[in-house]
């Protein structure tokens, strides 16, 4: 076999040059050690140096089409953190932007980098909470592994930043973002898959049976729909669109000839996975006019005004699906009392849906902070965010498993009947 | 023929047409002047936005009454034409005509920077997200409804719509440059401007002329976007620029029934890729096709007319 | 002094041997050149020092003195990770500049040679393809998944694979007009990303070759983690602080010094001359083509470099980072800059990543807390950054029209572009006159060319005086919009 040879030559090369240290994507990594593990050596002699202050910093993209998401968010957080005392400490937040416009307003990666450095180089910065994207927080994630910070993330829903999917996230993963072995990443929204999973299941009970599947070639959306598309043919609907979901061009000026491509198909149910800001009215517009009774469904990529202000009418009988709890369905009190809040604030404008992972986010920062052994060593601070359990947030109760994930496993469905905000449908039994 | 295949054909022309009216703008201004007016795009957005702004103002809804409707629609067209055609000759006033005699990378970089400034405020007017609009011409089969075939092609008003204005702009265009005096004049100074000049020619007039007219051509095709396509967005000029640019190289730069022609091509190459292909593809077939026209047609399928130096 | 010879000349047909050659003895004279430059303007090479030694030192400055101070009283202080990518920019910025500034020709679609050099990087040293196992020169174990090649590999690996395709890209599109090959480069920097975003979960049957759920670039993922630069245990990668500002440093200093070399060597010659009036340079002897590619494939090499340092530094490459917009932010630095002046490049490229990703976030806080301390809700949403194209946009047109030639303008390229009244324009090129102005420098006899060594072109007006006298005076075809063939 040539591949033997070539290990053999690859072995003779290492002894003649011989390891020393770790690099990324080692295999022999401890997976899901949290906080609970021995101390690493990175982790060491990370005491802040302010006597009266700690630093927590975010990084949202807050240019672009995201900006009414990150707006609420970073309001949010402010409000909950800034200038609040935890020990003998004054929080001091500081709200950084992850995205430039060179990147077209979305997250640019050198200055997602760029942002986790200016934290990590913070000795008093205890806390990050970022990013949006996933794709940033893939770039991230090593830079605070190695200078042992904490990121608490509102919003990604990657799953391959925590575990590992089997078919969807890239071989290697997660253990390649945690050069150091332990864990340093959480979020307190679940994942794609089991978005996907959960929205595939409500699509076989609306009646799909053979399903067109379209990404918008991004991160997000293409993890989405391909969670989607593998679940569904799980459950026994056809998916038609080529292996599992076929890409639309955000620069195209149109889609009519896909639209038609799709209903020549004979499909009966079209899933998008896409962000708002990828041409997206202008792809439910054509996929209506050709196709005007079919049933689409989309994700939480989608679920802001913005999108239906894009596709007008055409985005009507849409049906929504959202990795979590949308602020209208809020069970706890807490939840209903912060969007009753944003609301008075807004002149009774919903507040985006993401805007309360936002504030959740700042919660389990606060709430770390507080049960820290020691207010401003960043260890003592990890260990206590991975220490949370059976936490009181806005999102309702939840713990932090040693994975990074937190145990809310939600998904909840809407339809848009004629006006936005859309309707609530149901709570989306996620599969595991 | 192949109903599925008509069927992308009529899709095909009726994007072919809109790309047309963007491409009549880079190639009146390139024959004139040999500059890509990479601002010329964004123009055409404004236009759009513009269009837009002015509709819903003056209540354009569907359900109307058609003369209201038509009416309407008339004059929320003279005025965006009005205004982008202000809009184009501002720019040709402060970005290009002080570098007429500067190196030719000179006005091209203007461009570049004009066509920046002019995406920022459609972003800052309208926002990052796509703006929509309803449907004021019925989406309706006229091949079904008004014919009584019997048949699943679909050609619905809009897409007769974009014809009925594409094609009579196109008449009155071509009228212009080839018969009346002002035409005339811009076909020499497309020729040798200098030459042009000591014939008694105004040469910065004409220049002026012609991105007027460009400019009332971009306009027009704002208000056909917002109508057939029924949306837009800050970066629509970029997207449709691109392909409105390749269209007008692909028919022969310079060339005003070239420009017709690739529009109406690269609409057919588009709609084709999208639906028999992949269309995440499109867009590297689209640039493909124009890398192999220039290599090996440069002067496009009809060749280069209004100024012919290739 | 065997430096001042052209290696081309030397070598004949200017083999490796003797650009190495031509390397070592410029490095070896450079005590030597020092001191002439000492001696001649004492007050100039005295304050360029300090500027050297402010530039070495200041990543450490930044790490112990400014960021500390920083953190009571913010200053507008770049960090670690923006000033790598200011020299990723600068890198390209003098890549470009050999395209754009020296042959003139623009190529707008050079995000797609950046993009190559990165997956090429990401390709050679990650897990990507984790069927194989190739771990050369690295202190990673033996049969670790993936390709691991060192970073003195993949740097020139990445080069070559970008030179590559500039090559293959311009063989059939370099004959045509400078209008449509910007065109061109456009649809082709449109093209390579799209490939990069697509080629993930390919199905595909052609012949013997089957391809089933292939994954060939890792999709709109990308590539991650990519290993990071390492030389003698030391790494260089984006979790390393300050280390890798050095690396970077050394890469940008290499395109610096193969640059100039280019610039001053019959080649660099040729492509001004081409540049100038390609029918006269064409009738001189040089083939235009030959040149134009040499040009094209020389300034694509440069982005590969700066991919490849992307791609290690960051430990990661997506399609997403490669788009128009980095085209044309590369070609607005050097506008802004000074086209044809490497120094003016780089400076171009360090103040617009400055500005873009430092200035105007740290501007936009200032206004935010003042807006927040005064109640001005105006200020305190206002973002700055947002603007930063439309500012840049703002810029292009101004420079264009009030200092096309850039704030570090090639003196050479001023006077080009402060032309002579337009009753001019017809006069006869005087082609002979033109090209001979090329070989001044040869010419001007081994003193001005030695000096020259040192000297960027802007600060001194006397280095290179051979070569730009002639072109003060009459500069018939610059002035002119067209090539000669159009009239």
């Amino acid at each position: 076999m040539k591949l033997a040879r070539v290990g053999a030559l690859a072995a003779a090369a290492v002894i003649a040059f011989s390891a020393c240290t770790t690099a990324p994507g080692t295999t022999s990594a401890p997976s899901g050690s949290g906080g609970t593990a021995a101390q690493p050596d990175v982790c060491k002699d990370k005491k802040g140096t302010s006597s009266s202050e700690v630093h927590i910093y975010s990084a949202l993209p807050r240019q672009g089409s995201n900006k009414a998401q990150t707006d609420a968010m970073v309001e949010s957080i402010k409000e909950i953190i800034d200038g609040t005392q935890v020990g003998d400490f004054t929080i001091k937040y500081t709200d950084l932007d992850d995205s430039s416009a060179a990147a077209g307003g979305d997250w640019d990666g050198a200055v997602a980098q760029a942002n986790a450095t200016t934290a990590a180089n913070d000795p008093d910065a205890m806390v990050f909470i970022g990013h949006f994207n996933s794709g940033a927080a893939k770039l991230t994630i090593p830079i605070l592994n190695n200078a042992c910070l904490v990121m608490i993330s509102p919003a990604n829903t990657y799953p391959g930043l925590t575990t590992a999917v089997e078919g969807v996230t890239e071989p290697g993963e997660p253990d390649s973002y945690y050069p150091n072995g332990y864990r340093n990443y959480t979020r307190v929204i679940s994942t794609d898959n089991k978005q996907g999973g959960a929205g595939a299941a409500w699509a076989k009970e609306l009646g799909a049976t053979k399903a067109y599947v379209l990404d918008d070639t991004q991160v997000y959306g293409k993890g989405l729909a391909r969670s989607w598309a593998l679940s569904a043919q799980e459950l026994g609907i056809e998916v038609i669109s080529g292996g599992t979901s076929e890409g639309f061009d955000a620069k195209a000026t149109d889609y009519n000839a896909l639209a038609q491509k799709i209903k020549d198909s004979g499909a009966d149910f079209i899933y998008i996975g896409s962000i708002t800001g990828q041409n997206t009215g202008k792809l439910w517009k054509d996929l209506r006019a050709a196709m005007p009774d079919i049933g689409i469904m989309s994700g939480d990529g989608v679920f802001e005004k913005a999108w239906y202000d894009g596709a007008g009418d055409a985005g009507n009988g849409t049906y929504l699906t959202f990795g979590g709890v949308g602020p209208n369905e809020q069970t706890s009190e807490a939840g209903k009392q912060w969007v009753a809040d944003f609301k008075e604030a807004h002149n009774g404008e919903d507040p985006p849906v993401y805007g309360i992972y936002g504030a959740a986010a700042a919660q389990v920062a606060v709430d770390a902070l507080n049960r820290a052994a020691v207010t401003n060593d960043r260890w003592e601070v990890l260990k206590a965010v991975f220490e949370t359990k059976d936490f009181e947030s806005y999102l309702g109760t939840f713990s932090v498993k040693p994975d990074g994930d937190v145990t809310l496993a939600e998904a909840t469905g809407y339809q848009v009947v004629d006006s936005w905000p859309p309707e609530f449908e149901k709570v989306l039994a996620a599969p595991d | 023929m192949d109903e599925q295949i008509l069927q992308t054909i009529i899709i095909g022309l009726s994007n072919g047409l809109i790309y047309a009216l963007v491409a009549l703008g880079y190639t009146l201004v390139y024959g004139i002047i040999e500059l890509i007016n990479f601002a010329h795009g964004d123009v055409f957005m404004l236009g759009s936005m513009l269009a837009l702004t002015l509709l819903v103002a003056f209540g354009v809804t569907t359900g109307a009454d058609i003369l209201t409707t038509v009416g309407l629609i008339s004059i929320v067209l003279l005025i965006t034409m009005a205004a982008t055609a202000t809009l184009n000759v501002s720019i040709e006033r402060v970005a290009y005509r002080p570098l007429r005699h500067a190196p030719r990378l000179a006005p091209l970089i203007s461009a570049i920077g004009m066509s920046f400034v002019l995406q920022n405020v459609g972003l800052l007017w309208k926002g990052p997200a796509n703006v929509g609009y309803p449907d004021v011409i019925p989406n309706i089969n006229v091949l079904t409804t008004v014919f009584g075939f019997d048949t699943n092609v679909s050609l619905s008003y809009k897409q007769l719509f974009t014809a009925a204005v594409t094609i009579p702009l196109l008449i009155a265009l071509t009228w212009f440059v080839s018969k009346t005096r002002q035409g005339k004049a811009m076909r020499a100074t497309a020729q040798d401007p200098d030459t042009a000049g000591l014939m008694g020619v105004d040469v910065n007039r004409t220049i002026a002329i012609t991105f007027i007219i460009a400019g009332m051509l971009a306009g027009a095709a704002g208000l056909v976007q917002i109508l057939y396509n029924n949306t837009t967005v800050w970066n629509l000029g970029f997207r449709f620029g691109l392909n409105a640019f390749t269209s007008a190289v692909l028919g022969g730069i310079g060339n005003l029934q070239g420009a017709v022609l690739g529009g109406i091509v690269l609409g057919l190459i588009n709609a084709f890729s999208d639906r028999y292909l992949s269309a995440q593809w499109t867009n590297a077939i689209v640039f493909g096709v124009l890398i192999a026209i220039l290599v090996f047609r440069p002067t496009g399928l009809l060749g280069q007319q209004l100024a012919d130096r290739a | 002094m065997t430096s001042i010879i052209d290696p081309i000349e030397r070598g004949g047909s200017g083999g490796l041997s003797a650009w190495v050659g031509h390397l070592v003895d410029t490095v070896v004279s450079w005590p030597r050149a020092y001191r002439h430059a000492y001696r001649r303007a004492p007050r100039r090479t005295v304050l360029l020092t300090i500027l050297v030694i402010l530039i070495l030192v200041y990543p450490l400055l930044n790490r112990f003195l400014l960021q500390p101070i920083s953190r009571g009283f913010p200053l507008p202080i770049p960090d670690d990770t923006t000033v790598v990518f200011m020299l990723i920019f600068a890198t390209m910025a003098v890549g470009l500049n050999i395209v754009i500034g020296f042959a003139g020709l623009l190529d707008l679609g050079y995000v797609a040679f950046y993009a190559l050099g990165a997956y090429t990087a990401a390709y050679l040293a990650s897990p990507h393809w984790s069927t194989l196992s190739i771990v050369l020169f690295t202190d990673l174990p033996a049969g670790f998944p993936g390709i691991h090649l060192p970073f003195f590999i993949i740097f020139w690996a990445a080069a070559l694979v970008a030179a590559t395709f500039g090559v293959l890209l311009g063989a059939p599109t370099l004959r045509l007009r400078g209008d449509y090959l910007a065109i061109v480069t456009l649809g082709f920097g449109e093209i390579v990303p799209i490939f990069f975003k697509n080629l993930v979960n390919v199905n595909f049957e052609l012949g013997p070759i089957k391809l089933v759920n292939a994954n060939i670039t890792g999709g709109p993922l990308g590539i991650n983690p990519i290993d990071a630069p390492s030389f003698f245990g030391i790494k260089f990668g984006v979790i390393n602080g300050f280390a890798p500002v050095y690396l970077a440093m050394a890469v940008v200093l290499l395109c610096i010094v193969i640059a100039r070399n280019l610039e001053r060597s019959r080649m660099g010659r040729a492509w001004m001359a081409i540049r100038e009036d390609e029918i006269a340079a064409e009738m001189m002897g040089v083939n235009t083509v030959r040149t134009k590619l040499l040009a094209f494939g020389l300034g694509a090499s440069f982005a590969g470099f700066a991919g490849a340092l992307q791609a290690s530094y960051q430990g990661a490459t997506t399609s997403d980072f490669f788009m128009f917009a980095t085209s044309i932010l590369v070609v607005i630095m050097i506008i802004l800059g000074g086209i044809g002046n490497i120094w003016g490049v780089i400076l171009g490229a360090i103040v617009v990543q400055y500005v873009d990703k430092t200035l105007l976030g740290w501007v936009g806080q200032r206004l935010n807390d003042f807006g927040e301390a005064s109640g001005n809700t105006f200020l305190e949403q206002i973002n700055p950054s947002s603007f930063s194209f439309l500012l840049l946009g703002l810029a292009l047109v101004a420079m264009m029209r009030f200092r096309p030639e850039g704030f570090l303008p090639s003196r050479q390229r001023a006077a080009e572009l402060h032309s002579a009244p337009p009753d001019q324009v017809i006069a006869s090129p005087g082609v002979t006159d033109d090209v001979i102005g090329f070989e001044q420098p040869l010419e001007g006899g081994p003193g001005a060319a030695e000096l020259a060594e040192l000297d960027p072109d802007a600060v001194d007006p006397n280095a290179n005086v051979g070569r730009a006298e002639p072109r003060s005076g009459a500069e018939p075809d610059a002035i002119d919009p067209r090539p000669e063939g159009d009239r």
